[in-house]
């Protein structure tokens, strides 16, 4: 077997003689060696994968979020929130505030049939609350009509959460992103 | 001509080259996989401190807010209390000065809970901070919203706020690392000659 060196310096006009070779014990202890240490750099490729992909999630999640909260923070009420697109296809609930629940797949691509969710990677659940502390009888409106002074409840101060939730292979739900503000909301 | 009689295993030092590449490489692809898994997650903690921030804001306008109800709801009751039928232009201005005064009682008790909070010329400013973000607020006090009909029936504004939102800022304190001198933009005639 020549080497590429001997090749280089016969390819010069040198004059080359290799006539050795590798034994059978050789190339399979050179064949171990290699297969160890390929499977240590497959290993650092496959690890360096893997937290790409965690920082993907990471950054696609915190953008889905974000754009929850800022539908709901334009949304100047529920169904404003209902109807915008962004929250088309997902799972709405009226307890305790408004619940709204979107799933995803491992791609990040929503997942519209509710029949499919568990199929899902990832959930996005936002939370519309009324702040507590900051009732609505707080901020009514005042209207003097003859003698009487009318008060109407138009303003109120609503929490927002949105989280992002990771489902792992053993069905446990890691939370990776959570976001809280509030909207008050003076119309 | 020279003779070359290669046996000292150049493949080897191929192979081992080739290896020696592929590990720097591996190292590097994780490395700068796992710098970028922090710049997510500090992109990510920025985020959840901006919302902080905004939320904080939110608060003090839910407040301002709830202190200009309640001036004007003193104003009203004021006005009723005093029987005052024929609503003049005397009469409004009177109305005013008497709100704007019930607003800075109500403001007053504010001061507690916004240490930062001013109030001058009809405008409140304050600044709130979370971590090294902050919020630098101000609010225009809108006009009493009643107009008052000289028939003595009287009727709500169309404008419906009680506040106009006149400053929104926020930014975060910057962390430098070096404590060397950064170059102010001045030369001096020493340094060029």
């Amino acid at each position: 077997m020549k080497c590429l060196i001997c090749y280089i310096y016969a390819a010069m006009g040198h004059n080359v003689t290799d006539e050795s070779g590798f034994s059978l014990l050789e190339s399979l202890i050179s064949v171990a060696i290699l297969a160890v240490i390929s499977g240590f750099i497959l290993q650092m490729f496959i690890s360096s994968s893997m937290v790409n992909q965690k920082a993907q999630n990471l950054d696609v999640g915190s953008a889905e979020a974000i754009s929850a909260i800022e539908v709901v923070k334009q949304s100047s009420n529920q169904d404003d929130i209902r109807s915008n697109s962004f929250f088309e296809g997902c799972v709405f609930e009226e307890t305790e505030g408004l619940k709204i629940t979107k799933y995803y797949d491992s791609k990040w691509k929503q997942v519209f049939d509710a029949n499919k969710t568990n199929a899902a990677k990832f959930i996005l659940n936002v939370k519309v609350t009324q702040a507590e502390g900051f009732e609505r009888e707080k901020y009514s409106d005042i209207a003097l009509q003859g003698d009487y002074v009318v008060s109407r409840e138009l303003a109120g101060l609503n929490d927002i959460f949105a989280t992002i939730v990771e489902i792992t292979p053993e069905n446990k739900q890691i939370e990776l992103i959570s976001l809280n503000t509030s909207k008050y909301i003076n119309t | 001509m020279k003779l070359i009689n290669d046996e000292s295993g150049a493949t080897s030092v191929l192979i081992l080259f080739m290896m020696i590449t592929l590990v720097t490489l591996g190292a590097y692809s994780i490395t700068s996989a796992h710098v970028n898994y922090i710049f997510c997650q500090k992109a990510v903690e920025w985020n959840q401190n901006y919302y902080e921030c905004d939320k904080a804001g939110e608060r003090f306008l839910a407040d301002i807010d709830s202190a200009l109800n309640e001036a004007e709801r003193r104003t009203a009751l004021n006005l009723l209390g005093s029987n005052n039928i024929n609503y003049d232009q005397s009469s409004q201005e009177e109305l005013s000065t008497l709100y704007l005064e019930y607003v800075n009682e109500e403001l007053g008790k504010l001061y507690q809970k916004y240490h930062e909070m001013n109030y001058k010329n009809n405008k409140i400013t304050t600044d709130v901070s979370i971590g090294r973000f902050h919020i630098s607020i101000e609010v225009e006090i809108l006009p009493l919203r009643y107009l008052f009909a000289s028939s003595g029936d009287a009727s709500s504004s169309d404008e419906t706020k009680r506040y106009s939102v006149t400053r929104w800022e926020q930014w975060q304190d910057l962390q430098l690392e070096s404590t060397e001198q950064l170059w102010d933009g001045n030369i001096t005639i020493e340094e060029i000659e």
